[in-house]
């Protein structure tokens, strides 16, 4: 999976961010300035206070008007669940203890209304802040936001007026959600974000209207001109800035195929999930956020084959309650019915840190204090996470998967705990899926060679291939030095599924394959000779890997992955897949594979 | 005057979105309604009031309401924050 190297000219610059809403946009640089606004303190005199007073009551009022108005234009844009996030703006602009309390301090000490508005605000704001919960981090922003929007008014004059935006890419530093509405109003092509969080309000909004989004960059917008040209790569991750004529070429060629696919993708959605010749497959979605489960859904008939639940565990500085996991399992669950969802269970450790648990510095975090582990030695917040599970599982149809087990042992632990739960559960008379299917991950050699006494202990496999290339071909990814020893195509990780799909075949559990290697377009042909027939990809690449199982023949795809079981090295099998490719899918060239590097 | 404790058992407090449920019943009522914590009086129809609380684990917090019907709001707001605040640890039982 190599990528072509093409010489750039100097000018031409690319960073790598990371997707906060998949898509592609090119366009001119369209600078957001950063509107901190800290009023300084400004007395009025004594008769002008009531003046001060009546403009302050009026600038919450029109913003209240502004936001009401705001939902009501993106109203049919985004579900009914997404505006809900607004009444937290309107709650908060709506609060009388801070109206209330700039009033008296206006009346007493005789200042401007923005001044007294500005410090009201900012003392709940630092306050929230300083709560070391992320989630009322989150709602600090939300202060922040409607602080500057009401000063703003107040002022006047200040107001941001967006003017036709189409073809424009806005970069700022962060962007609220009153000023992302109405930059979508305007057509803004995608935005570059250098700090938004994964999960605020502002994140979800962008999602919701499928704006083209990449976030994480730094010291970005120092470098950049007003009216430069730029594209945003929201596949790849990639801004590219002031690109030559050549990639402006290539880009325009991407982002045209990329609409034609998406338009013809939407039929494909609910087309049956049977290869040309007939043979049944299917195709889940890895998902992290509930609410890509939207994006799911838009996609059409799919299910959810991973649902990463580190995310709730990491976001916030403690951990999260089972309420709070019942809701989220229970908002996917709802959305995603009919069709099925797996829930992994908390896989941390290794290079993904949390931040409650204490755990010791490693010398070596791959092979540490990681996955199922972690949860086998802290029943007390595993058994949190299946009891809120279990409670979801009666709103449709949910599947438990642990992670990282390497042996018999760990299941039959794992799973009498998960019968404990059960027991409590029936116990307190709430109900629950009592025939809900247990399954593990195979991602550690061990569980490949041990397959067979796995496999009678559990309802279904899911092949991890992200940790078991890293464990079979021993190496890291993410150092440079040896990252170029990562391969999927190694003939030593596809004898790795080819044995554990024989083991699961012999014991009749179902076996998927959920690591990147299944939504890359490459793989798919392969993979589905050896056997895999349910792919969990991420939800850009449902309808890309369906259209591609649709449209060829098992029986060659049989064909294909016996010879690339005959080969020696990557190298070969990788060259074989890519004639093979072009043959079947003659219109379709590297780049159109979708960008997989 | 009524004047309920409350002790707080639940691990998240009354966060997020319990506290805007909260203000919502709060609002309903002529009554002023007042949560305090360590000393510090918070509006209970504050939005920012009552997030500003921040109610931690194990803290006890005091519901007082004055006003003409402050019998109904108490109880009202008593058990919901009984419910609330308790919600998880009955669960857990």
């Amino acid at each position: 999976m190599k990528k072509k190297t093409i010489n750039k000219p100097v000018a031409e610059m690319l960073v790598q961010g990371q997707i906060l809403s998949p898509g592609i946009a090119i366009g001119k640089v369209f600078l957001l300035e950063d509107d901190h606004s800290n009023p300084v303190e400004v007395t009025v005199l004594p008769n002008r206070v009531q003046a001060e007073i009546e403009k302050f009551k009026k600038a919450v009022q029109d913003t209240i008007l502004d936001l009401q108005l705001l939902i009501d234009q993106i109203g049919e844009k985004v579900s009914a669940h997404k505006r809900e996030i607004f009444d937290a703006h309107l709650m908060i602009l709506d609060d009388s203890n801070i109206i209330e309390q700039t009033i008296t301090k206006i009346h007493n000490e005789h200042v401007t209304a923005e001044y007294a508005y500005s410090t009201v605000m900012s003392s709940y704001q630092r306050t929230i802040a300083d709560s070391q919960d992320t989630y009322l981090q989150e709602r600090a922003t939300d202060i922040r936001d409607i602080k500057r929007r009401v000063i703003r008014k107040i002022t006047g004059g200040h107001l941001k007026q967006f003017t036709d935006l189409t073809g424009t890419i806005i970069f700022a530093k962060d962007v609220n959600i009153f000023d992302v509405t109405a930059l979508e109003q305007q057509n803004a092509a995608g935005f570059v974000l250098e700090n938004v969080g994964r999960t605020t309000h502002t994140a979800i909004i962008i999602r919701a209207l499928e704006i083209p989004c990449i976030i994480g960059i730094s010291k970005l917008l120092i470098k950049l001109r007003q009216n430069d040209i730029c594209i945003v790569d929201g596949i790849t991750g990639e801004i590219i800035l002031r690109p030559s004529q050549l990639t402006i070429k290539k880009y325009q060629e991407k982002l045209k195929n990329y609409k034609k696919y998406q338009l013809q993708y939407r039929r494909i959605g609910h087309l049956p999930n049977t290869s040309y010749d007939g043979k049944s497959f299917i195709v889940n979605a890895n998902i992290e956020l509930p609410d890509e489960a939207d994006i799911v859904k838009q996609s059409g008939d799919f299910g959810i084959g991973l649902f990463r639940t580190e995310y709730l565990f990491m976001a916030a500085n403690r951990l999260p309650t089972e309420e709070e996991q019942y809701e989220k399992y229970t908002e996917v669950v709802k959305r995603i019915n009919p069709y099925p969802v797996t829930i992994r269970t908390l896989d941390v450790g290794g290079d993904k840190t949390v931040p409650f648990l204490e755990s010791e510095k490693e010398r070596n975090p791959s092979l540490g204090w990681r996955g199922i582990r972690i949860c086998l030695d802290m029943p007390d917040l595993f058994k949190k996470q299946l009891r809120a599970i279990l409670r979801a599982s009666v709103w449709g149809n949910i599947k438990i998967m642990f992670p990282l087990i390497s042996s018999p042992h760990e299941i039959l632990h794992a799973k009498n705990l998960l019968e404990n739960a059960q027991t409590e559960l029936q116990y307190q008379n709430i109900d629950f899926d009592s025939n809900i299917p247990v399954g593990i991950m195979i991602e550690v050699p061990s569980s490949v060679i041990l397959a067979d006494k796995l496999a009678q202990n559990v309802d279904f496999f899911s092949i991890g291939t992200n940790d078991l290339i890293q464990y079979t071909l021993a190496v890291d990814r993410s150092n440079t030095k040896v990252s170029n020893l990562y391969n999927a195509f190694h003939p030593a990780v596809l004898r790795m599924i080819k044995h554990t799909v024989q083991i699961a075949r012999k014991y009749n559990i179902p076996v998927g394959l959920c690591g990147e290697m299944a939504g890359d377009p490459l793989a798919a042909l392969l993979l589905f000779g050896l056997g895999i027939a349910e792919f969990s990809v991420s939800p850009i690449m449902l309808l890309r890997i369906k259209q591609i199982l649709r449209s060829i023949e098992f029986l060659e795809a049989q064909k294909i992955s016996n010879r690339c079981l005959r080969l020696s090295s990557s190298e070969e099998i990788e060259d074989y897949l890519h004639h093979t490719m072009h043959i079947l899918f003659p219109g379709m060239d590297e780049d159109n594979y979708f960008y997989i590097k | 005057m009524t004047e309920q404790t409350i002790k707080i058992t639940n691990s998240t407090g009354l966060h997020a979105r319990p506290a805007a449920q909260f203000v919502k019943v709060a609002s309903q009522f002529q009554s002023s309604v007042e949560l305090i914590k360590d000393e510090i009086v918070v509006n209970g129809k504050s939005i920012l009031g009552v997030l500003s609380l921040a109610a931690e684990r194990g803290s006890t917090l005091v519901l007082r309401i004055t006003g003409e019907d402050e019998q109904k709001a108490a109880e009202s707001l008593y058990k919901l924050l009984l419910k609330i605040l308790n919600d998880e640890e009955e669960n857990n039982k």
